[in-house]
């Protein structure tokens, strides 16, 4: 498979996962925010900021390992999720700001258009090993 | 040069590829982004005008019981010929005597509001008796434009030290109060206003604006108001409703920092595509609110009349 390919098909991958958690997030904040004041919102903070970065990071290094053949990871887990998870929200709040776009279906559809870039940004912030790690 | 440009790309890769760099380049890019995310929408609105052509309400918050009875009149014909729109009040009367001084003070503000034609925005305090509302709502809820139920009660039940509500208490005052104006049918529209506060305690304005038409955010100090494009959408957000900045000030002798935080505020508000925003205070005895007489009271005139006609 060729590298451009593997890139796209990792961007698409996360942002296809970051668009859903996203979604779901905004449709659940609510009954979140209602839920035993103030657990709720502390259970939407753990969510936001730990789940959902982990999911990310494992799947992103799970990605290269299986797409580049490689093992082992270079950037911990957690931090590449939430590193993936800012760049992903900082790029919406711009769009969401600058041209009054709505996240769901049009910033959506222009995160998807950028999966090639992403799968770039995905696969340059963290890496594994050629060789065996132990 | 295409060799050694080549060579200086590798080493460049190789250098990255480290596992310490990489960890160092992801963190600051995440305080980076971090950095973009807080400052990007201030910057965003208030670099420029927006929306120019929005509707955009400039109110104030006067607070004639401090005033003598026969300035009222005139106080209020200032305001309105200084292009202020909304009038918001304190909760002001004496159920017990009906011709006593506050009462005549409140019957000559409503007289004056009536013949100018301001919206009058009346702030009911959290403690506040149905009996005195009933007796308030009776005798002058038809000049009413807007009611506001309780002052930010996440924050407390009043400015007592260790007053603060807990959530059954607001939710219970809250309908108490709210039955009692509606039960006076009304065409006032109904809101409630919240202080940053209520990003800690969100289920508290998810509640209430279900019952309300709007919700007012109180924007104080700069650190905030930098922030609050990031409030608004969030309680936009949660309530589903519009907000209004229904209080909006700084305390200083500073008249130019007074001003300067003023004019920003309004020139971000506007830009963001809000309603209004409501200035405290018009006068303020006690602390340095109040702008009646200073250059900012010129300056925001001169602001309203060039962008909120």
């Amino acid at each position: 498979m060729h590298i451009v390919e593997k890139l796209f098909i990792q961007g698409l991958i996360i942002v296809v996962i970051l668009i859903a958690i996203q979604g779901w997030l905004n449709r659940v904040q609510q009954s979140f925010m209602s839920y035993l004041p103030p657990i709720g919102f502390a259970l939407l903070l753990f969510v936001t900021y730990f789940v959902q970065p982990i999911i990310l990071g494992a799947t992103n290094i799970a990605l290269i390992n299986t797409l580049h053949k490689t093992r082992g990871w270079q950037v911990g887990i957690w931090l590449n999720g939430i590193f993936l998870l800012l760049a992903f929200t900082t790029l919406n709040l711009v769009l969401q700001v600058a041209l009054s776009l709505p996240f769901l279906p049009t910033i959506g559809i222009i995160d998807l258009l950028l999966s090639l870039p992403f799968g770039c940004l995905a696969r340059l912030s963290n890496g594994g090993w050629t060789k065996p790690i132990d | 040069m295409g060799k050694t440009s080549s060579k200086l790309l590798q080493g460049l890769v190789r250098f990255m590829n480290k596992s310490l760099v990489k960890n160092l380049i992801v963190m600051a890019l995440c305080v980076a982004f971090l950095f973009v995310q807080i400052f990007y929408p201030y910057s965003y609105y208030s670099s420029a005008q927006r929306k120019p052509n929005s509707t955009f309400q400039v109110g104030i918050d006067y607070v004639y019981e401090q005033d003598n009875l026969s300035m009222i009149y005139g106080q209020v014909a200032q305001i309105h010929d200084l292009g202020f729109k909304v009038l918001r009040i304190d909760f002001q009367c004496d159920p017990l005597f009906y011709s006593a001084s506050i009462n005549q003070m409140t019957d000559m503000l409503f007289n004056a509001t009536s013949h100018y034609g301001l919206a009058v925005a009346l702030a009911i305090p959290n403690d506040e008796t149905v009996a005195n509302l009933n007796y308030y709502l009776d005798r002058w809820g038809g000049n009413l434009t807007y009611i506001q139920i309780m002052n930010e009660p996440e924050t407390s039940s009043s400015w007592e030290v260790g007053a603060l509500f807990t959530d059954d208490e607001i939710i219970s005052a809250f309908n108490n109060l709210y039955a009692a104006v509606e039960s006076h049918d009304l065409s006032a529209q109904l809101y409630t206003n919240f202080g940053v506060g209520y990003v800690l305690r969100s289920n508290i304005p998810i509640e209430l604006s279900q019952k309300l038409n709007f919700v007012g955010l109180d924007i104080y100090m700069n650190s905030f108001l930098v922030l609050s494009p990031l409030f608004i959408e969030n309680l936009q957000a949660i309530t589903h409703k519009n907000v209004v900045i229904t209080e909006f000030g700084m305390s200083t002798a500073d008249s130019a920092a007074q001003t300067d935080y003023i004019i920003s505020g309004l020139n971000l508000f506007k830009s963001m595509g809000l309603k209004g925003c409501w200035i405290v205070y018009w006068n303020s005895e006690y602390d340095n609110y109040g702008i009646r007489g200073t250059p900012t009271e010129t300056a925001v005139g001169d602001w309203i009349a060039e962008n909120a006609k």
